[in-house]
């Protein structure tokens, strides 16, 4: 051990607790968090992200978009298929989603400011408006009673 | 509930660290810190190993950065542009300043700290995580090799040093000798 290094860093590590600690709000966050467990859903993993680059798994759908502020998400999963289009006006974030395969009788999304109905027209197909930037599921009942919810994604 | 309260008190600091180390601003932080913790509680059953989750839960949270930085920078996708990379990457709010310390020392030491050349100021952020991360979890913030660790750690801490030195050498002594095991307690 080099006591003298090691004291340094001691007292960075306390000040860096003072000045720069993670604040209350994200931890509460962190301790809710459990509460999103779902044992019985299903999950409809994300299988394509049009922002992502080739560091994760996900498949890019299609180069960026230059007109920039839109992306494509898609999900599919207990052959439920979704794909969310999302429209970010500084901050003010809009989706537009699409689904196909079996039918759905009801579905929340779960956003920053809390859990949203979501109602699908005819065609399977829905807008939410007002969305702030943070993490978003959408958990979904099937008509045959299964549950499906998609994995986070942050938006 | 309880050892999910557990394992938040424990690692809450290091993601939050990992995220400062990559330059997040506080909202963006906060955004890859909750998003890491709602993707483990839905990968819960596919970790095993109890030992693993510090690590898993670190390049969760790295990766979450990388993607937020990856799309503030649309126009520029992969990583940032200059000779430190993602290390580069000046934060819109930085929390370095100080100001909130009243200890004149800590202050100064801090200040000195926000001085550090990016890539070690990168690891030493993560290094200082309370409590102190395993070598595992710092390879995994830091996305290197674990046998890399030591010898980086070794090499910014003399830089951090030489620079404190510079500014307050009496500062250095103080923490040094703070530090010197009392006659009674050697062997």
């Amino acid at each position: 051990m080099e006591g003298d290094e090691d004291a340094v860093l001691a007292a960075l590590r306390r000040i860096a607790s003072v000045v720069d600690g993670p604040p209350s709000t994200v931890v509460e966050a962190a301790r809710a968090a459990f509460l999103t467990r779902d044992l019985d859903a299903e999950i409809a993993a994300l299988t394509a992200d049009s922002r992502a680059a080739d560091e994760t798994a996900y498949e890019p759908a299609r180069a960026d978009d230059p007109a920039q502020g839109q992306w494509l998400l898609s999900f599919q999963g207990g052959g439920l298929h979704i794909d969310i289009e999302i429209d970010d006006e500084r901050g003010d974030m809009r989706l537009l989603g699409q689904f196909s395969g079996p039918s759905v009788s009801e579905c929340v999304l779960y956003a920053e400011r809390g859990p949203v109905p979501v109602d699908l027209d005819g065609l399977g197909r829905f807008i939410v408006d007002g969305l702030a930037h943070g993490p978003i599921r959408l958990r979904c009942v099937l008509a045959d009673g299964r549950r499906i919810t998609t994995t986070w994604v942050r938006i | 509930m309880e050892a999910w309260i557990a394992l938040t008190d424990r690692y809450s600091n290091l993601l939050w660290s990992i995220a400062r180390s990559l330059r997040m601003s506080d909202s963006d932080a906060a955004d890859a810190v909750q998003t890491t913790w709602l993707r483990l509680v839905e990968n819960l059953d596919a970790i095993r190993d109890p030992d693993r989750v510090g690590s898993w839960l670190a390049t969760t949270v790295r990766r979450e950065c990388y993607d937020i930085s990856r799309r503030a920078a649309r126009m520029r996708p992969g990583e940032p542009d200059g000779p430190d990379g993602w290390a580069g990457l000046g934060a819109p709010d930085d929390p370095l300043d100080g100001a909130l310390l009243r200890d004149e020392r800590d202050a100064t030491l801090w200040r000195v700290f926000g001085r550090l050349r990016p890539l070690c100021r990168r690891l030493l952020r993560v290094l200082i995580a309370d409590p102190a991360p395993s070598y595992l979890e710092i390879a995994a913030a830091l996305d290197i090799s674990v046998g890399s660790i030591g010898p980086t750690r070794q090499r910014c801490l003399k830089g951090l040093r030489s620079l404190l030195l510079a500014e307050d050498a009496q500062l250095l002594e103080g923490l040094e000798s703070a530090s010197v095991p009392k006659p009674a307690e050697g062997r």
